[in-house]
C-alpha cells in the first residue's frame, strides 16, 4: 500500500507528458493532476495503516544508503496540508495560466507537478539522501517556474539568482549530509536521532552545515535576497511554492532532526540568532516595501524567522504548529493578491488605493487574511504565535524578547498597512467584483481555515503534543490591544507614519537588504578571479607551453637560410664539410687504434 | 575472444561506405549498424561469460608474438571495467556518427575516420601487453589530424600579455594551429608513454600488464621512477591534467562536433585508463607516496577549469574546460587510493563522457541551426527550438551533478570518498567546484536559452535520429542515475581487486 501511494503520487507528471506528447487540450494538464492529488489525499484521510517503505538506493563501501517513507502522524499531517494547498493552486492556476499557449500551459503544470509530488515525498521521506534529493527537485522546480515567463527578463534573472543561492546552501546540506554518512555510516533519521541520543558519536559540525543550507533554501538572513526577487514568477507559484511549502520544507526537516539537534547547544543558539534577525527585520523591511507580492515575501521570511527561533528554544512543536497555520494564511493571502493584480494590473500598493469594497466576498476574506497575517486573537496564525512568543519571554532571553515586540509591531504595521491601502470603506456601492469562480472557491476555502483556529488546536492533540505555554491573559490582552491601537494609528496617520520612520527604513535596508554585497561577491571575486585565470590561462600558460613549438620553427627558418641556392656558396660548404668529416673520422679513428693498442 | 572481433568489425563499414561513397543512405546507415553489432557483441561476451553474477573477471588472449626477442605480443586482457569502458566508447562513437549527419562535404570520409578511431580506442582498452597499447593509441589520435584539417572551423582568438608575439606568430586559433597542436600536443605525450612503458618493459623482462602486476612487488630503481614520472607526464597530458590542458580548448574549439564528442567522451578518458590501468596497478607505492601531489594537480583542475568555463564566449570553449574540471574530480578520487574512490573515479568517468556527449551535441545542433556558437549572439532558444535548449538544460543539469542524473551519484560517491580518507577540509574543493559549475552553466544557460529577443524566426525542431540519439544519451544518464547499484555493483569487484593489487 505505501509503494502504491508513491507511486501514485508520480502518476500526474507521467499523465502531464504523455498529454504533451499527444498534444491533448489544455485541460488534462490540470485535470488528472487535481483528480489525482484528491485521491491521494483521501487515502491519507482514510487512516490506512501505512507501513514504514525502504527502497534501497546506493551502496557505499558496505553502508547501504535506503530511501525511507515513513507514514507516521507527524509526516502524514503535513503532507496532507501540501496535497490540500496544491489542489487549491492547481486549480486556482487552471484560469491562472489559460491565456498562455499549448506548450507554456504544459510546462507550468509540468513543474508544478513535479514539484508538488517531490514535496509530497520530501514530507513523507525518512532519510537524508532521499530528502536531498526531493530538496533539489524542489529547488528545480522553483528555477524553472520563477523564471516562468521568461519574455521578463528581470524573471529570468531572478530565477536564475535563486537557483545559484539556494544551491550554494544545497552544497552545505551535501556537505553535512557526506560527514553525517561517513561518521555514522547510515542516513536514516531514526537511526541518526537514536545514535546521537545516546552519544555514540559527534555530529555537531555536520548538523550546523545542515542548518545552513536549510536557511538558504528558508531565504533566512543572509540568504533572505533571493525570495522578493522570486516574486517575478506567476502569483500561484509564489502562494504554493515561496510561501506554504517550499521555503518550510527545511523546518520539517530540522523538525524531523530535532532529536539530534537539542544536544546541540551551539546550533540551537545559531538558530535563535538567526531566526530573531530573519524575524524582526523581516517585518520591519515588509512594511517599507512598496510591492504588495514583496511585502508578503519578507513577511514570509518573518514567519520562518519565527519558525526557526520556536526551533532554537527548544519547542519544536510549536514551530511545526506555525508551520501548519502559517500555510493556510499564507497561501490565502498570496493568492487574494494574485486576484487583486489580476483586478487593477498592477502590484504597487499605492496604486491598489480603496480597490476592495469593504462590504463584499473580497473584503470579508481581506479582514480575515489581515486579521491572521497580524496574529490578532482567535484567528489560525495567532495561537501559535502567541504560544512561541510567551516561551520566548520564559526562556528569559530578554534582548530577543524585546527585539521579538518590536517585530511584532512591526507586523500588525505592514497587516494595517495592506488592509487599509487595499479597503474601500465606501459601503454605499455595493456591487460586487466580477471575480472568476476558479480564483473564489480556493479562497474562500482557505478563508474558512484561517477562521478556524481554535479547532487546529484540537487537531494537532491527537498527532503532536503541544505543551501549553504558561502565559496570562493579562498578556494575551496586552497583546492584541497594542494591536487594535497600532491599526488605529495607522488609520489615523498612514500619511505620516511611513515618511516619519523613513530613517529607520534605511538602517533596516541597508542591514537587511544585502543585495549590493552579492552582486560584489559576484562581480569581484567570481568574475574577477575568473576573468583573470582565464586569460592566465590563454596567455601565459599556453604562451609558455607554445614557446617550445615557437623556437624550433624559429630556428628552423634559420637553418632555412643556409640554402640560398647559389652554387658558389653550395660548393664552399661542401668542401668545408668533407675537410670537417676527414679531420673527424682520422681522430676518431686515432683515438680508436689507441683504445685497441691499450 | 570473441570480443576481439570489435577490432575488425569495424572495417566492413569502412570498405562498404568507401565503395557505395554515392549512396547516402550507405554513407550513413552502415557505420551506425556497425556501431550496433558492436554494442551487441560486447553485450553478447557479458551474457556469456555472466558477467553480471561473477564479481570479478579477467580473460587473457594472447594471439600471436610481436618480438619475441623482447617478449611483445599482440595480448589483449578484459575485465568488467573495461567492458563498461568499451560500452561507453560504442555510445560515444555512435553519438559522433549521428553528429555527422548534416555534414554535406565528403561524408563518407568523415565516418571513415570516425571507425579508424574507434578501432584504436577499442583496441586501447582491452590492450594487455603495453607496446599494443601505444600501437592502438596512435591509431585513435592520428585521423584526428586530418578530421580537424578537413572539417575544422577557424576561430579568432585575441591574444596579450607577455607571450603576445609568440601566440600570434603562430596564428592562434585557426583549425590548421588546433589541429597541429592537438596531434603535436598528444603525440608528444604518447612518445612520453612510450618511453615510460619501455623503460618499464624492459626492466622488467616483459611487456605484458599482467604479467608485471603479478611479480611480488615493483622495486622503485631509478629508471623506475623516470618511468614512472614519464608516464604521469605523458598520460596527464592525455586527460588534461593542469598545466599540460590547453590542447583541449583549442582542439575541441576548432574540431567538427564529431570530432569534440570522441574527444572529450573517450580519448581524454584514455589518459585516465591509463592511470588506473598503468600508474596505479603497476606503481602503486609511487603513486601513493606522490598522492597529494596528485590531490593538488586535481584540485587546481577542478578549480582552474571552472573558472576559466566562467569567461568563455564560444560554447566549445566552455565545454572543454568544463570537462576539464569535471576530469579534476576523476583525479581527486583516484588520489583518495580506496575503494569508493575508485568506483567513483570510474563512475565519475562513464558519467562524465556521456554527460559531454550529450552538451557537445547540444552544441552541434545549436550551431547547425543558428551559424554561431558565441555565448553573446545566442538567445531565446527556449523559445525559438524548445528541444535543443531542452536538451541543453539537461545537460548542464546534469554536469552540476543535479540528483536522479549519473553526475550526482559520482560526485556524491567522489565526495564521500575524499571524506572517507580522513581529509575533512577536502571535501570543500569538489564543493567550491560544483557551486562555479552551477554558476557558470546555469549564467549560459540563463544567456541563451531563457534570455528573450524579439524576432521573426519560428519555431524550429531536430529531426528523428537526433532526438534518438539524444533520447538514448538522456536515458542512459537518468538511468545511471536512478539505479546506481546496479552499475556499482558492476565495478565493485574491480575496483577492490585493484586496490588490493590482487
Amino acid at each position: 500500500m505505501s509503494q502504491n501511494i508513491i507511486f501514485l503520487s508520480l502518476v500526474p507528471i507521467l499523465s502531464i507528458i504523455v498529454s504533451r506528447i499527444f498534444n491533448s487540450s489544455k485541460t488534462l494538464n490540470y485535470i488528472s493532476p487535481i483528480i489525482i492529488y484528491s485521491i491521494t489525499l483521501i487515502a491519507l484521510f482514510l487512516n490506512i495503516d501505512f507501513s514504514q517503505l525502504s527502497i534501497p538506493f546506493l551502496t557505499v563501501n558496505g553502508y547501504e544508503i535506503n530511501l525511507l517513507f515513513n507514514f507516521i502522524q507527524e509526516h502524514i499531517l503535513m503532507s496532507k496540508v501540501v496535497l490540500f494547498i496544491s489542489i487549491l493552486v492547481l486549480y486556482y492556476s487552471s484560469k491562472f495560466v489559460e491565456p498562455e499557449d499549448k506548450r507554456a500551459h504544459a510546462r507550468y503544470f509540468l513543474f508544478l507537478t513535479i514539484f508538488i509530488s517531490s514535496m509530497f515525498l520530501f514530507t513523507l521521506s525518512n532519510d537524508l539522501f532521499g530528502s536531498f534529493i526531493f530538496w533539489e527537485i524542489l529547488g528545480l522546480s522553483s528555477y524553472f517556474l520563477i523564471g516562468f515567463w521568461n519574455k521578463d527578463s528581470e524573471a529570468i534573472r531572478s530565477s536564475t539568482i535563486a537557483f545559484w543561492i539556494t544551491r550554494f546552501g544545497d552544497l552545505f546540506f551535501l556537505a553535512g549530509l557526506i560527514l553525517i554518512f561517513t561518521i555514522s555510516g547510515t542516513l536514516s533519521i531514526d537511526i541518526i536521532n537514536k545514535e546521537v541520543i545516546n552519544k555514540d558519536y559527534n555530529i555537531n559540525l555536520p548538523l550546523l552545515l545542515i542548518i545552513i543550507g536549510v536557511f538558504s533554501k528558508s531565504a533566512q538572513f543572509p540568504f533572505n535576497i533571493w525570495l522578493p526577487k522570486a516574486m517575478k514568477g506567476p502569483t500561484p507559484v509564489s502562494s504554493l511554492i515561496h510561501s506554504a511549502t517550499m521555503v518550510v520544507a527545511g523546518v520539517l526537516l530540522l523538525f524531523k532532526l530535532y532529536p539530534s539537534i537539542s544536544g546541540n547547544e551551539l546550533a540551537l543558539n545559531f538558530l535563535i540568532v538567526i531566526g530573531i534577525i530573519s524575524s524582526v527585520g523581516g517585518a520591519i523591511v515588509a512594511f517599507f516595501e512598496e510591492d504588495l507580492k514583496k511585502v508578503l515575501a519578507y513577511s514570509t521570511i518573518s514567519n520562518i524567522g519565527l519558525m526557526f527561533l520556536a526551533i532554537g528554544i527548544k519547542k519544536p512543536d510549536l514551530a511545526y504548529f506555525h508551520m501548519f497555520s502559517h500555510s493556510f494564511f499564507k497561501s490565502l493571502l498570496f493568492l487574494y493578491a494574485g486576484v487583486v493584480i489580476a483586478l487593477m494590473g498592477t502590484s504597487k500598493l499605492e496604486l491598489l488605493k480603496s480597490s476592495i469594497k469593504l462590504k463584499s466576498t473580497m473584503g470579508l476574506i481581506l479582514i480575515i487574511a489581515c486579521c491572521s497575517l497580524s496574529s490578532i486573537y482567535f484567528f489560525t496564525g495567532s495561537f501559535s504565535k502567541e504560544y512561541i512568543v510567551f516561551s520566548l519571554i520564559n526562556k528569559k532571553l530578554y534582548i530577543a524578547s524585546f527585539a521579538m515586540l518590536i517585530g511584532t509591531i512591526f507586523t500588525c504595521l505592514y497587516s494595517a498597512r495592506i488592509f487599509f491601502n487595499l479597503i474601500n470603506f465606501d459601503l454605499s456601492n455595493d456591487l460586487e467584483h466580477k471575480i472568476n469562480p476558479k480564483f473564489l472557491i480556493p479562497l474562500v476555502l482557505l478563508a474558512l481555515l484561517s477562521l478556524v483556529g481554535p479547532l487546529t488546536m484540537g487537531l494537532f492533540n491527537e498527532s503532536i503534543y503541544i505543551e501549553e505555554v504558561p502565559h496570562s491573559v493579562v498578556g494575551i490582552l496586552m497583546l492584541q490591544t497594542l494591536t487594535i491601537f497600532v491599526f488605529y494609528l495607522y488609520n489615523n496617520k498612514r500619511f505620516n507614519i511611513v515618511t516619519n520612520l523613513n530613517q529607520f527604513s534605511i538602517f533596516s535596508s541597508f542591514l537587511f537588504k544585502t543585495d549590493s554585497i552579492y552582486t560584489e561577491i559576484y562581480e569581484k571575486v567570481f568574475k574577477g578571479t575568473s576573468e583573470f585565470i582565464a586569460w592566465f590561462d590563454r596567455n601565459i600558460i599556453d604562451g609558455l607551453i607554445n614557446y617550445i613549438p615557437f623556437k624550433i620553427i624559429y630556428y628552423s627558418r634559420k637553418l632555412m637560410r643556409i640554402q640560398d641556392g647559389q652554387a658558389k656558396s653550395y660548393a664552399v660548404r661542401a668542401i668545408v664539410f668533407f675537410i670537417v668529416l676527414i679531420l673527424a673520422m682520422t681522430i676518431i679513428d686515432n683515438i680508436l687504434i689507441i683504445g685497441e693498442l691499450k | 575472444m570473441f570480443l576481439l572481433w570489435i577490432l575488425v568489425l569495424p572495417l566492413l563499414p569502412i570498405v562498404l561506405i568507401n565503395i557505395f561513397n554515392k549512396c547516402s543512405i550507405v554513407k550513413k546507415t552502415t557505420p551506425l549498424i556497425g556501431s550496433l553489432f558492436t554494442l551487441i557483441i560486447i553485450l553478447l561476451y557479458s551474457a556469456s561469460n555472466n558477467l553480471l553474477e561473477v564479481s570479478s573477471y579477467f580473460e587473457i588472449i594472447n594471439l600471436y608474438p610481436i618480438f619475441t626477442s623482447l617478449d611483445i605480443n599482440m595480448s589483449f586482457s578484459i575485465t568488467k571495467i573495461s567492458v563498461v569502458l568499451l560500452i561507453l566508447a560504442n555510445i560515444t562513437i555512435t553519438t559522433a556518427l549521428f553528429s555527422t549527419y548534416k555534414i554535406k562535404k565528403r561524408l563518407s570520409q568523415i565516418n571513415t575516420l570516425i571507425l579508424i578511431i574507434s578501432i584504436g580506442i577499442y583496441g586501447l582498452i582491452i590492450a594487455d601487453d603495453l607496446f599494443v597499447f601505444f600501437l592502438f593509441y596512435e591509431v585513435a589520435v592520428v585521423p584526428m589530424f586530418l578530421m580537424i584539417t578537413n572539417w575544422g572551423y577557424d576561430l579568432k582568438r585575441e591574444v596579450s600579455g607577455p607571450f603576445k608575439k609568440i601566440l600570434s606568430s603562430l596564428s592562434v586559433g585557426t583549425k590548421s594551429y588546433g589541429a597541429y597542436k592537438i596531434t603535436l600536443y598528444l603525440l608528444a605525450g604518447s612518445l612520453l608513454i612510450f618511453l615510460g612503458l619501455a623503460i618499464v618493459g624492459i626492466s622488467e623482462g616483459t611487456f605484458s600488464i599482467n604479467e608485471i602486476l603479478n611479480k611480488e612487488s615493483l622495486n622503485m630503481s631509478n629508471d623506475l621512477w623516470l618511468a614512472f614520472f614519464l608516464l604521469v607526464l605523458g598520460f596527464g597530458s592525455h586527460s588534461a591534467l593542469w598545466p599540460l590542458h590547453t590542447w583541449a580548448p583549442d582542439g575541441h574549439g576548432t574540431a567538427p562536433t564529431a570530432g569534440s564528442i570522441i574527444f572529450a567522451g573517450i580519448l581524454m578518458k584514455i589518459g585516465v585508463i591509463g592511470f588506473i590501468k598503468v600508474i596505479i596497478t603497476i606503481f602503486n607505492t609511487a603513486f601513493i607516496e606522490y598522492s597529494s601531489l596528485f590531490i593538488i594537480l586535481a584540485s587546481i583542475n577542478i578549480i582552474y577549469g571552472a573558472f576559466t568555463a566562467m569567461m568563455q564566449d564560444d560554447l566549445k570553449y566552455l565545454a572543454a574546460y568544463a570537462s576539464l574540471s569535471h576530469i579534476g574530480y576523476i583525479f581527486l578520487a583516484l588520489a583518495m587510493n580506496n575503494e569508493t574512490g575508485l568506483s567513483s573515479a570510474i563512475l565519475q568517468t562513464v558519467s562524465h563522457g556521456l554527460i559531454i556527449c550529450l552538451l557537445f551535441f547540444s552544441v552541434g545542433l545549436i550551431f547547425n541551426l543558428k551559424g554561431t556558437r558565441s555565448i553573446k549572439e545566442l538567445n531565446s532558444l527556449s523559445d525559438n527550438s524548445p528541444l535543443i535548449s531542452s536538451i541543453f538544460i539537461f545537460a548542464a543539469f546534469a554536469s552540476v551533478g543535479f540528483p536522479l542524473t549519473s553526475g550526482f551519484i559520482a560526485e556524491f560517491l567522489i565526495i564521500s570518498s575524499v571524506a572517507q580518507s580522513g581529509n575533512f577540509l577536502l571535501i570543500i574543493i569538489p564543493l567550491v567546484g560544483i557551486f562555479i559549475t552551477t554558476i557558470y552553466m546555469f549564467r549560459t544557460v540563463k544567456k541563451i536559452c531563457l534570455r528573450y529577443v524579439q524576432s521573426k524566426e519560428s519555431i524550429s525542431t531536430i529531426s528523428y535520429d537526433e532526438k534518438l540519439i539524444c533520447f538514448i544519451l538522456i536515458l542512459t544518464i537518468i538511468t545511471i542515475g536512478i539505479f546506481p547499484n546496479f552499475f556499482l555493483n558492476f565495478i565493485n569487484g574491480e575496483s577492490i581487486k585493484i586496490i588490493l593489487g590482487v
